[in-house]
C-alpha cells in the first residue's frame, strides 16, 4: 500500500512536470522565433519569457529527478510521503511566485539573477523581491526534501557505507548499492548549492533592506551564483544517473549492477571536483585569481572523468553483444546517456580556458547544458517515468516506443541543438532578442531551431501521452 | 544573541562602506597613465641632476609632499615608511620625495627627512625642484592655494615610474600595503591583469593581491565562499553520526 | 568563421560522429539477430577494459590540460609597453571610451577611437552599474577576445590588431532589457 501512496504523489509529480515542459519548450520556440525574426515580442517580454524559461526547466528537471530518487529510495530505506508532499507544496508556491514576478511583475534579470541586475530595477518594484524569495521557497523546500532523504539513508547506512568506503578494504560485509551511493553523493553537493542559494539570497536582502547602501562585492556575488546555479544544474543529471543505475539492468532483464571499489572511488571524486567545477564560469573575470581559473578548469575536467569512465563504460559494455530486450525505459536510458556524454565533450571544450575565450557567453553555452538536459537527463527522467506508471512486471508484451518517436525526437533534438552549436562558432551571442545585421546568421539558425524544436516538442508529446494517461489513471483510481 | 551577532555584522558591513567614500577618486588615478614622465631638474643636497637619472637606474616612486604641510603629508609619508619597512619586495625601487611648495628650500627638504630618520636611508631621496609646474601637469598634481589657511589644498598622491620614465601606476590617497606592493611590481614591469576601485568594495572581498607573492590571498569573502560547502560536511557528519544504527535499534 | 572556431566545431563534430557511432555499433550488436547464434555474450575481460579505457580518457584529458593552461588570456603581452592605453567604462546600454580616464564625478568621457595596427594595445575596462561583457569582433564579425566588466574592478585586456579596419564591440553579459543593443567600435590604422 505504501507503494501506491508513493506512486501517486509521483504521478502528481509527473503531472506537473509535464505541463511545464511542454509550456517551457514553447517558450524557447517563441523566443527562438523572436530572433529569427518571425515574429515580434516586446523586448522586456522576451526576457521575462527567457527568465521563466530558464528558471521553470532547471526547476521540473531537478524535481523531476529528486521525485525519481525519492521514489526508488522506498526499496532500501524508509522514507516518508511527507516530506514529498512538504516539496511539491513549496514547489508550486516557488513556481506560482515566480511566474508572478515575472509576467506581472515584468521582472526580467534572467533566472541566474547576477547581481547587481535584479537590483537595478527596470519592472515593477515588488517583482525583485518576489523573484528572490520565490527563490528562496524553492531552496528552502528541496533543502528539506534532501536532508530528509540523507537522514532516511543515515537511519540505515553509516556514514562510512553511505559513501561506499567499506569497498575500500579487503573484506566487507555490508553492501550498499550503487543506487545508494550516487544518491548521497549527489544530495550532499545539492544540500551545499541550496545552501550557497540562502547565502546569497540573504546577501541580496541584506542590500535591499539597507537601501542599497550596503553594496556587496560584485565578484563574491557572482562567484555565489554559479556555485549554486552551475550546481544544481549539474546534480540534475547526477539524480537522473541514480536512477540509471538503478533500473537499466532490472528492466533489460539482467542481475543488478554490483558495487565496487573503483566505482566508490569515482563517485566520491566527483562528489569534490563538482563543487570546484563552478569556477569556469569566471573565466573572463579576470579579477579572479588565476589559481582559481586553473583550478575551475582542472575540476571541469576531471569532474567528468570518473562519472564518465565508469558509467559509459558499464552502460556500453551492459549493452555490448548482449541480448536485450529493448523497451521504451532502457532505450532512453540508453540515448540519455549518449546526450549526456555528446553535452558533456561540449562543455570539456567550452570549459577549456583558452577556448573560452572565444565562446564565453555564446550560444556555445546554452548548446552544451541544453544537450546535457534535453537529450540527456530529460530522457532519463523520462525513461524512469516511463517505467513507474506501467506496471512493469505484469505485462505480457513490453511496450515498445515506435520507431516514428525516435526518430522524430533525435532529428528535433539535434537539429535544435546543433543550431546552437553552430551559433557559437559563429560568434554570436546568447541572450540576445534580435541580432544586429552583422550577426544575421543567428537569425538564421534561429528559424532552423525553431522548425527543429517543434518536431521534438511532437516527439515528446508523442512519448509523454501514455505516460500522462497512466498517470491521471492511477491519481484518480487511487482516490476513489 | 543571534540578533546581538547579526547587528555587529552589519554594523561592520556600513562601516566598511564609509571607508570607501573617498573612491570617486579611483577614475583620476588613470589620468596620464603610460606617458613619459617630464625629465625636470631636480636638486638632491646641493647637487642638480635631471630625473632620469635616477630612473634609468632603478624604478622610482614619486611622493610630492610639501614641508608646512598642517595636513595629510605628514601622516601620509610615516604610513609610507611604516608600510614599505613591511614589504619585501625583493624588488628595485627608490623613493622620491618632491615638494611642490616654491618656499622649500634644500635644508626644509633635509630637515623633513630627518624627521622621518630617512636622511642616511639611501632608498629614499629628498628633493626640490625649480620645474614644480612641469612636473605637477606631468604626473597630474593638482595644488590649490588657500591664502586663508596659508596651506595648499592636495592630493596626496604616489607617482610610480618604471626605468623607462612611463608612468605606469599612481595611487591618491592613503593606501594599504597590497595597493602600494601593487605599486612596486607595476614599476617592475610586473602585469596585473585586474585591480579593484578602492572604496566600491565591501569588506567581503573574495580576493587580495599580493605582489610579494604574485598571487591573490584569499579574503573574507572566499571564506563565505566556503562556508556553504563546509556546513555541509559538518551537517553530514552530524547526521550520520546522529542516525547510526537507529533503524537497527528499532527493527 | 576565424580558425579558432573552427577547429572547436571540427573537434566537436568528429567527437560527437565518433559518440553517435559507438552508440549505434554497441546498439546494433545487442540486437536479437545479432546476439543469436554468435555464441558469443558480452565483452569479455571488462575490468581490464575498463581501466585501459579510464587510462586513455585520463591521457586525453591530460594532454588537453598541458596543452591549453599555458594559453590563458590573462597574460597576453604582458611583457609589452602598450602603445595605446583605451579607457572603458561599460553601462546601460553603451560603452564610454576614451583616451583619457574619466574624472571624479563627471560622466565618463567618450570620444572615437583609432588604433594603430600591430601595436600592443591595453583596454582598462570596468562598469558604472552591473556586469557587462566587453567582447571584440572583428571585420569579419567574428568574437576575437574578450572580458568582463566588473563594477568595482577594472580589467586590463591586451591586443595586438593586426588587420586594419572597423572592429565592433559587444556586451557578453545579460544586463537588461536593450542588451542586444549595447554595442560601439573603434577604428584601426
Amino acid at each position: 500500500m505504501a507503494e501506491l501512496k508513493h506512486k501517486r504523489v509521483l504521478s502528481l509529480w509527473i503531472l506537473t512536470v509535464f505541463l511545464l515542459f511542454v509550456a517551457s519548450i514553447i517558450m524557447g520556440i517563441l523566443m527562438r522565433l523572436t530572433q529569427g525574426n518571425a515574429m515580434k515580442m516586446d523586448v522586456s517580454g522576451f526576457f521575462e519569457i527567457m527568465t521563466v524559461h530558464g528558471a521553470t526547466m532547471i526547476g521540473i528537471w531537478f524535481v523531476a529527478g529528486m521525485a525519481s530518487v525519492h521514489y526508488l529510495l522506498h526499496r532500501y530505506v524508509r522514507v516518508t510521503t511527507w516530506i514529498n508532499l512538504f516539496a511539491m507544496v513549496f514547489t508550486v508556491i516557488g513556481v506560482v511566485m515566480l511566474w508572478c514576478a515575472a509576467f506581472i511583475g515584468k521582472f526580467h534579470a534572467g533566472w541566474t539573477f547576477l547581481y547587481p541586475l535584479p537590483l537595478f530595477v527596470a519592472w515593477k518594484h515588488w517583482a525583485t523581491p518576489v523573484f528572490l524569495s520565490a527563490l528562496g521557497v524553492l531552496s528552502v523546500g528541496w533543502l528539506v526534501w534532501s536532508v530528509g532523504m540523507l537522514v532516511a539513508i543515515f537511519k540505515k547506512y553509516t556514514l562510512q557505507q553511505a559513501f561506499g568506503w567499506q569497498y575500500f578494504k579487503k573484506v566487507h560485509q555490508v553492501d550498499t548499492p550503487p543506487f545508494i551511493l550516487i544518491t548521497v553523493v549527489t544530495l550532499i553537493g545539492i544540500v551545499a548549492c541550496l545552501l550557497t542559494a540562502l547565502l546569497l539570497l540573504g546577501l541580496f536582502f541584506s542590500e535591499i533592506a539597507s537601501g542599497n547602501k550596503l553594496v556587496h562585492d560584485a565578484l563574491l556575488m557572482k562567484n555565489l551564483t554559479y556555485f549554486f546555479g552551475h550546481t544544481v544544474a549539474n546534480e540534475i543529471l547526477y539524480l537522473c544517473l541514480a536512477t540509471l543505475y538503478e533500473l537499466l539492468p532490472e528492466v533489460s532483464g539482467r542481475p543488478k549492477w554490483k558495487n565496487s571499489w573503483y566505482i566508490a572511488l569515482a563517485w566520491n571524486a566527483t562528489m569534490i571536483f563538482i563543487l570546484f567545477a563552478f569556477f569556469h564560469h569566471m573565466y573572463m573575470d579576470f579579477v579572479q585569481p588565476e589559481a582559481m581559473q586553473v583550478i575551475g578548469q582542472l575540476a571541469s575536467y576531471f569532474a567528468s572523468l570518473p562519472a564518465v569512465a565508469v558509467t559509459l563504460f558499464s552502460v556500453l559494455a551492459f549493452v555490448f553483444k548482449n541480448s536485450i530486450r529493448w523497451t521504451t525505459t532502457n532505450l532512453l536510458f540508453f540515448l540519455g546517456t549518449m546526450g549526456w556524454i555528446i553535452g558533456g565533450v561540449g562543455a570539456v571544450i567550452d570549459s577549456t580556458i583558452s577556448a573560452n575565450v572565444f565562446l564565453h557567453n555564446s550560444l556555445w553555452v546554452p548548446a552544451h547544458f541544453h544537450t546535457y538536459l534535453a537529450m540527456g537527463s530529460v530522457l532519463m527522467s523520462l525513461a524512469f517515468f516511463n517505467w513507474v506508471v506501467f506496471d512493469f512486471y505484469n505485462q505480457s508484451e513490453p511496450e515498445k516506443i515506435s520507431r516514428l518517436q525516435i526518430i522524430l525526437l533525435l532529428i528535433g533534438g539535434f537539429g535544435f541543438l546543433l543550431m546552437f552549436y553552430l551559433g557559437g562558432a559563429y560568434s554570436i551571442p546568447r541572450r540576445f532578442n534580435v541580432y544586429p545585421s552583422q550577426l544575421s546568421i543567428g537569425s538564421a539558425l534561429a528559424l532552423a531551431a525553431a522548425a527543429f524544436a517543434v518536431v521534438y516538442l511532437i516527439a515528446i508529446i508523442l512519448i509523454n501521452i501514455r505516460i500522462v494517461k497512466r498517470c491521471i489513471k492511477i491519481f484518480s483510481s487511487a482516490s476513489s | 544573541m543571534y540578533k546581538n551577532i547579526f547587528l555587529c555584522f552589519f554594523l561592520i558591513l556600513t562601516r566598511s562602506l564609509s571607508w570607501g567614500l573617498d573612491g570617486k577618486e579611483a577614475l583620476s588615478e588613470e589620468e596620464n597613465i603610460y606617458q613619459k614622465i617630464a625629465n625636470v631638474a631636480i636638486t638632491v643636497k646641493g647637487k642638480e641632476y635631471p630625473l632620469s637619472a635616477f630612473y634609468s637606474k632603478s624604478p622610482i616612486i614619486i611622493a610630492q609632499v610639501f614641508t608646512r604641510c598642517t595636513g595629510i603629508c605628514m601622516p601620509f609619508l610615516l604610513q609610507l615608511k611604516t608600510n614599505l619597512q613591511f614589504i619585501q619586495t625583493g624588488k628595485s625601487y627608490k623613493i622620491l620625495v618632491l615638494s611642490f611648495d616654491p618656499r622649500d628650500s634644500e635644508s626644509d627638504m633635509q630637515q623633513l627627512a630627518e624627521t622621518f630618520s630617512l636622511q642616511n636611508d639611501s632608498n629614499w631621496i629628498f628633493a626640490t625642484t625649480d620645474e614644480i609646474e612641469t612636473l605637477n601637469n606631468s604626473t597630474g598634481f593638482r595644488a590649490l592655494w588657500d591664502s586663508s589657511s596659508l596651506q595648499y589644498s592636495h592630493e596626496a598622491l604616489l607617482t610610480g615610474i618604471n626605468s623607462e620614465g612611463i608612468i605606469k601606476k599612481k595611487l591618491i590617497g592613503m593606501k594599504n600595503r597590497e595597493a602600494i606592493s601593487n605599486l612596486i611590481s607595476e614599476i617592475n614591469h610586473g602585469f596585473i591583469p585586474s585591480y579593484s576601485i578602492p572604496g566600491q568594495n565591501s569588506m567581503l572581498n573574495c580576493f587580495n593581491y599580493d605582489p610579494v607573492s604574485g598571487k591573490n590571498k584569499p579574503g573574507i569573502g572566499f571564506l563565505i565562499m566556503a562556508v556553504p560547502a563546509l556546513a555541509t560536511f559538518l551537517l553530514v557528519l552530524l547526521l550520520g553520526y546522529l542516525s547510526k544504527g537507529l533503524y537497527h535499534r528499532r527493527t | 568563421m576565424n580558425p579558432q572556431h573552427l577547429n572547436i566545431l571540427i573537434l566537436f563534430i568528429v567527437m560527437l560522429i565518433i559518440i553517435v557511432g559507438v552508440f549505434v555499433y554497441v546498439y546494433r550488436t545487442s540486437l536479437p539477430r545479432n546476439t543469436e547464434g554468435s555464441g558469443q555474450s558480452g565483452l569479455s575481460n571488462p575490468n581490464q577494459k575498463r581501466f585501459l579505457f579510464f587510462v586513455i580518457l585520463a591521457a586525453v584529458l591530460v594532454i588537453l590540460l598541458t596543452a591549453t593552461l599555458p594559453k590563458t588570456p590573462y597574460y597576453y603581452f604582458a611583457n609589452e609597453e602598450p602603445a595605446k592605453v583605451v579607457f572603458v567604462v561599460a553601462r546601460q546600454f553603451s560603452f564610454a571610451m576614451s583616451y583619457q580616464s574619466g574624472k571624479p564625478g563627471t560622466p565618463p568621457p567618450n570620444e572615437a577611437i583609432e588604433l594603430p595596427a600591430g601595436k600592443t594595445v591595453e583596454f582598462r575596462v570596468t562598469s558604472n552599474d552591473v556586469n557587462h561583457g566587453f567582447a571584440i569582433y572583428d571585420t569579419q564579425n567574428q568574437l576575437i577576445v574578450q572580458t568582463q566588466a566588473m563594477p568595482g574592478y577594472v580589467n586590463r585586456l591586451r591586443w595586438k590588431f593586426e588587420q586594419p579596419g572597423h572592429y565592433s564591440i559587444r556586451c557578453l553579459e545579460f544586463c537588461g532589457a536593450a542588451h542586444a543593443f549595447m554595442e560601439s567600435s573603434f577604428l584601426v590604422k
